[in-house]
């Protein structure tokens, strides 16, 4: 089994409200690699939640494409997008509740989702090896009410995986958990990418879950607003031309302010017209 | 972490996991959706159980009012006699074989028999009867002497006969035939009593032939005899030569107690073919029986029945649907989230809707047995409560109705289901719906308000005909329940925020709830609707009840009813006074055809009046002239009578004729007798004028002094009349001119002149038209007061007239209006009997009634009383029994139904309130709950939730009571209240308020109450532990 990459380009989702439209997305372009795990950072309202239904298919697109795998998810007919999901896409929502069957246990709740990758062919695995894969084997056939917070987030994480999805996207799969859960469930999910090679795609608002991420992803303003790389920030040039400032540098550089970028040697220096600081 | 394996190891089994979370976590929200099931079912199945126990009471009903003639089958061959020879009736035995199976299958044995009439030769007044046979008729009578007869010529008599006729057993008559001079000997051999109840009628097994009853001696002026029947045997007939009116006769009697329905149909319309048959083949055999009326009766009523059974059943059907489908959206929209987790698991829309209806259907399914039996039990309960006894049975249409509901409970279920299943993935996944706050009528709604106003508005205005005219009521409610939802919802909002502004916490919060969920405004057309159909069903029950009750008391007049025989008005006083001294119960009645002639005093006690009788004044109005009446007592009447000069007779030549003078008289027992006086004198001249009277020996009124001559002649003059003596004595009697009645019209001219003094009655003539002419004296009133019923016709140029007890119309003079006149049709007059009866002839063109209270010992007395004064009672008319024959039709069964469906709508309500309690419990306790964190004390939440829940409740029984009055107002016309359209005034269709009021008062505390009590028990849930769940 091997992962899905992911491509994006100049994606744009719109939001039709009452009276007014909201641009929740304007012009992404995002490549993440097949058996990456990569974590999705940004403000509340940046638009990562949006990006993350854009990828599992539950919205179309307002403008550009979507690529998983092999898949254009934008014009994908929806019983496509249905066995995309059953089998090659595992969607964790925020708040483990809503991945679960309520009245049913974590053992059927895995049989539940593994049904149609059943019925398409998949050779999947038992789903007390799934619940042992993340620990909570012995909560197997307990109702979800007697389950803890973690338990709960691990076993919507192994509905999520149970059909060994190529692209496993997880909103949020840690808040509201206390550390132990947290790390728990980050383990678990980063086991999944090792084992697998499932390509995990997760947001979070979490810096200590930021921070064990071999990549994040900046979204803000519905833009690429920056990429991390082994602990390192980086700016992303998108296709149009546009250069986001990282923090730091917008702190200095208010809305407004003319700069001018000059190429010296092998980089290139930013130098602010009113006398101000320049930056590399 | 460990590899992949096998697919068979997968488990997945949604009827488990459906099981588990319909019953093991959601068993209340299970139990109502089976108990909507159940009342579903239990509704659409009833239908066709009630409607069949109608029918099958009808036709118990029918064939046990029905004679024995009516309630059978008979082929009459009868005997003909012609100028060149005779043609005798068939063998009874080729008339039973004429019997087609159809008919035979549905009726008992056939009875053979022979009739004919015989009269014995000999004797003064020989009586005449019938001379009957029929095979095994011994086994149907009692034989008190003597034996069967078994030899030809020997006859069993009535006992009557033998006192009648001194018929002993071994007395022999020589009876006639038919033909020439010949006779056929009958032997008395033996006396029987019929088998019956004395009615004379005998058991069914003689289709009403009357056996005994008949024999009777009159005697006087024209004597006359007649005889029961006597039965002899078939050889007699065989024997003997062709006898008088002889018949032969195949008959059978339907069997009443085990006939259904479907038998009697079958049977009219194997009769129907029989008769047809028998025409095409032109068979001298006649067909007699009143199945094939009795069954166009059945088809009547149970056409009004296919009207108004829909009209109360098809909303209640109608709302349950529309409950189940509100139900189930609430239950569907609860389980999005569940929807949402099989859709991200790739299901699908039909896979998440499957997944749905696995939980739902089986529920509802389960529903559907309750809901079966529910229905039989139903059946059981009308058939237990209406006339009639007839084998339990499923009715024909029972499973059909079941398939209905299911197919409506299946379809409601899987559109609910689509609905929700096939939503957007990204609106599903959202935490929950988005509530609007916005004030908005969705395009479906606006769409169904358009659809249901315009029904409303056709329904008004009478466009709305046939089986749609039925949905009027439901869909007046509909529109009301619809409009009111929406109106509520901003002015529920702006109230409630303006009442929080103020600082009132509860009562704004209440409204601004009412306001914003969309469960309030479900709450407010469910009950709207159900307030609206109860309030309809209870006031057309009473509406009903009440007309059937004024039908019955205008049909029957009086709690009873005795006709009874001659005009012997006199008699009947008598024997009243007699049985009741104080006049206040029992009154004497005149009947003349358009006229019912009454005695004010009693009448107005003891007849029923039910749309209201006539005023003191008006009953004041209908006295007669109060006066005395000038007596003869005496045989022989004398009478000076003179001319005057100028005196003309002349007939249409102007030849001079005879003009005669005669006086009326009137005898107590209504007999009216002229006293012929001869020829008037000549002009200027006067005689002695004679005549003689017998039936005034005991005593006569003087009522008119009568002129007549030839047609068309005319006479003018005066007349003077004086000296009236009676057996030589001078008599009493009025001679001014107030003593007598003056008369005018365009022929005829009759002007009593004069103050009397001098004992000399003069009259001034002037008659040119047909005669004879009376002048009445003014103790008969010369125009009779009456009291006329609305809606007649009064053409000016026709005067008002009375029927009088002759049968002769009287000049009349309107006393006022009356709505009805009891017990008799339209168009008709409400007169004093004192008024109508002096001076008039009662002639068998008018017969005469005793009204009187409902009183055992009363009637008995009143019976005695009548007998001893010889006057026979012919006909009893019982108001319990008017009453009971309306309370036994379809249109009263139907109606009843009214009683069933006001409970099950509020039901249907009462289950809303529950479920939709039920399944936003949650969110509401959670809502609660973040009040008490945030310091709301526990005093406050538990009003609050209370009250919230009570505003939709209390705008939607007040909208639904407006609504099932204004329904009420419109479609009552519409409504078969009674088993034949009434030819009088008598339908009342105004507003049963004690019914509405008792409806309303139950709808307003028993809604309320559960909604209070469904917020009691969400407020004892609301833990603050709550606020963590859906996080």
């Amino acid at each position: 089994m091997h992962g899905l990459a992911i491509r994006t380009r100049g994606l744009v989702h719109i939001y039709h409200a009452e009276g007014h439209d909201v641009a929740a997305l304007s012009g992404v372009d995002l490549d993440v690699g097949a058996g990456e795990m990569v974590g999705l950072l940004g403000p509340s309202g940046s638009g990562k939640s949006t990006l993350m239904s854009l990828l599992a298919g539950i919205f179309r697109p307002s403008a550009g494409k979507v690529f998983v795998g092999e898949s254009e998810l934008s014009t994908a007919a929806p019983r496509d997008l249905d066995r995309l999901r059953a089998t090659e896409v595992g969607l964790m929502l925020q708040g483990a509740g809503r991945n679960l069957l309520p009245h049913a246990t974590p053992a059927d709740n895995v049989r539940f989702a593994q049904h149609q990758a059943a019925r398409a062919g998949r050779e999947l695995p038992a789903p007390g090896d799934v619940l042992a894969d993340l620990g909570i084997a012995g909560h197997a056939d307990a109702p979800l009410e007697e389950l803890t917070p973690g338990g709960l987030q691990l076993a919507a994480v192994a509905v999520a995986v149970s059909t060994r999805p190529g692209l496993l996207l997880c909103d949020e799969p840690t808040s509201q958990l206390d550390h132990a859960a947290r790390d728990r469930v980050l383990d678990a999910l980063a086991r999944v990418n090792r084992t697998y090679g499932t390509t995990v795609v997760l947001v979070t608002h979490d810096p200590d879950v930021a921070r064990v991420l071999p990549r994040t992803v900046t979204i803000r303003d519905g833009r690429i607003g920056g990429e991390g790389r082994s602990g390192e920030e980086y700016a992303v040039v998108t296709a149009d031309g546009f250069l986001p400032l990282l923090g730091q540098v917008r702190d200095k550089l208010p809305p407004g302010t003319l700069v001018r970028i000059h190429e010296v040697d092998d980089h290139f220096e930013l130098r602010a017209e009113d006398g101000g600081m320049g930056d590399e | 972490m460990r590899g992949w394996r096998s697919r068979s190891g997968h488990g997945w089994s949604p009827t488990r996991h459906a099981w588990r979370a319909a019953w093991g976590h959601r068993r209340p929200q299970a139990l109502a959706l089976v108990a909507i099931s159940t009342l579903i079912t239990a509704c659409t199945a009833f239908a066709p159980a009630y409607d069949r126990a109608m029918q099958q009471a009808l036709v118990d009903t029918l064939l046990a009012h029905a004679t024995p003639a009516d309630a059978a089958v008979v082929l009459v061959s009868e005997s003909g006699q012609y100028p060149g020879g005779s043609v005798d009736s068939r063998d009874p035995r080729e008339l039973d074989a004429l019997f087609p199976e159809e008919v035979a299958a549905h009726t008992g044995p056939a009875v053979l028999g022979r009739t004919a009439i015989v009269t014995p030769e000999a004797g003064d007044n020989p009586p005449s009867g019938v001379l009957m046979w029929r095979n095994g008729q011994c086994d149907h009578v009692r034989i008190l002497d003597g034996t069967c007869p078994d030899e030809a010529g020997e006859i069993l008599v009535s006992r009557d006969d033998v006192d009648n006729f001194d018929l002993r057993v071994g007395a022999v008559r020589q009876v006639g035939t038919a033909v020439d001079d010949s006779t056929v000997r009958l032997e008395v051999v033996g006396t029987y009593v019929p088998d019956d109840d004395g009615t004379g009628e005998g058991d069914g097994w003689w289709l009403g032939e009357r056996t005994t009853g008949v024999s009777a001696v009159v005697r006087g002026l024209d004597p006359s005899a007649s005889h029961d029947a006597w039965l002899t045997v078939e050889q007699t007939f065989v024997d003997a030569p062709l006898l008088t009116g002889e018949s032969s006769q195949a008959g059978a009697a339907v069997a009443a107690a085990s006939a259904d329905v479907d038998e009697v149909l079958e049977l009219a319309e194997g009769i129907r073919a029989l008769t047809a048959g028998l025409y095409q083949r032109r068979e001298d055999v006649q067909l007699r029986s009143g199945i094939v009326d009795l069954t166009d009766t059945l088809r009547d009523q149970v056409a009004q029945a296919h009207r108004t059974v829909p009209l109360l059943l098809a909303p209640l059907a109608v709302l349950s649907v529309f409950v189940l489908w509100l139900v189930l959206s609430a239950a569907t929209s609860e389980r999005r989230g569940e929807v949402a987790v099989a859709r991200l698991r790739g299901r699908g829309p039909a896979g998440a809707a499957a997944l749905l209806l696995l939980e739902l259907l089986p529920a509802l399914l389960v529903g559907v047995v309750p809901g079966a039996l529910v229905a039989l039990a139903g059946g059981v309960v009308a058939k237990a409560l209406l006339p009639g006894a007839w084998p339990l049975e499923v009715a024909p249409g029972f499973a059909t109705a079941l398939l209905l509901a299911v197919a409506a409970i299946v379809v409601t279920t899987v559109a609910a289901a689509a609905r929700t299943a096939r939503e957007p993935l990204h609106d599903v996944v959202r935490s929950g719906p988005v509530a609007t706050s916005r004030w908005a009528l969705g395009a479906v709604e606006a769409f169904v308000v358009a659809c249901v106003g315009t029904g409303v508005l056709a329904f008004v205005t009478g466009s709305l005909q046939g089986p749609l005219a039925l949905a009027g009521p439901a869909l007046l409610a509909l529109l009301t329940g619809l409009l009111v939802a929406h109106l509520v919802a901003p002015l529920g909002r702006a109230l409630g925020r303006r009442l929080l502004t103020s600082g009132r916490l509860v009562a704004g919060s209440s409204l601004l709830d009412t306001g914003r969920r969309g469960e309030g405004r479900t709450v407010i057309v469910v009950v709207t609707v159900a307030c609206a159909l109860a309030v309809f069903a209870m006031d057309a029950l009473a509406i009903g009840a009440r007309n059937r009750t004024v039908a019955a008391e205008h049909e029957a007049g009086g709690p009873v009813v005795l006709q009874v025989t001659g005009g012997d008005v006199d008699g009947v006083r008598a024997a009243l006074h007699d049985a009741d001294p104080t006049g206040t119960s029992a009154a004497p009645v005149l009947v003349a055809r358009d006229t019912l002639a009454v005695e004010p005093g009693a009448f107005r006690r003891v007849a029923f009046f039910p749309r209201g009788g006539p005023s003191d004044q008006q009953w004041r109005a209908l006295a007669p002239p109060d006066r005395e009446p000038d007596e003869i007592r005496g045989t022989r009447v004398a009478l000076e009578v003179g001319t005057a000069e100028g005196f003309t007779a002349a007939d249409i030549f102007g030849s001079e004729v005879e003009v005669n003078l005669g006086l009326v008289v009137t005898a107590p027992t209504g007999i009216r007798r002229t006293i012929p006086l001869g020829n008037l004198p000549p002009a200027g001249s006067s005689r002695t004028a004679r005549g003689t009277a017998e039936a005034c020996a005991g005593g006569c009124t003087l009522v008119a002094v009568r002129i007549s001559t030839a047609q068309g002649a005319t006479v003018a003059g005066d007349l003077e009349l004086s000296r009236l003596r009676v057996d030589g004595r001078p008599a009493d009697w009025g001679t001014s001119s107030d003593d007598w009645n003056a008369f005018e019209d365009q022929d005829t001219l009759i002007q009593p002149a004069g103050s009397g003094a001098d004992g000399v009655l003069r009259v001034g003539l002037g008659l040119s038209g047909f005669y004879p002419v009376e002048m009445t004296s003014a103790w008969v009133p010369s125009l009779v007061p009456a009291l006329i019923s609305s809606g007649q016709n009064d053409p000016i140029d026709k005067p008002l007239a009375v029927t009088g007890p002759n049968g002769d119309d009287r000049l009349a003079v309107d006393a006022g209006q009356l709505r009805l006149v009891p017990a008799m049709p339209k168009d008709t007059k409400l007169v004093g009997l004192e008024s109508l009866v002096r001076g008039a002839a009662i002639t068998p063109d008018s017969h005469l009634e005793v009204w009187l209270d409902d009183d055992p010992a009363l009637e008995d007395g009143v019976r005695g009383a009548l007998l001893d004064q010889g006057i026979a009672i012919t006909e009893v008319r019982r108001y319990a029994d008017v009453r009971q024959a309306y309370q036994d039709t379809v249109s009263a069964w139907s109606l009843s139904l009214g009683a069933a469906v006001a409970p099950a709508v509020g039901l249907l309500a009462l289950l809303v309130l529950l479920v939709l309690a039920l399944i936003g419990w949650r969110g509401r306790a959670r809502d609660l709950a973040i009040l008490r964190l945030n310091g709301v004390d526990r005093r406050t939440t538990r009003r609050l939730a209370v009250w919230t829940r009570l505003p939709p409740v209390l705008i939607a029984v007040v909208g639904g009571v407006v609504a099932g009055l204004a329904g009420a107002e419109v479609a009552m016309p519409d409504v078969t209240l009674l088993p034949a359209p009434p030819e009088v005034p008598l339908i009342d269709l105004a507003t049963s308020w004690p019914a509405v009021v008792a409806v309303t008062a139950g709808c307003l505390v028993v809604l309320p109450v559960t909604a209070a009590l469904a917020g009691l028990v969400v407020v004892r849930q609301a833990h603050v532990e709550r606020v963590r769940e859906g996080a």
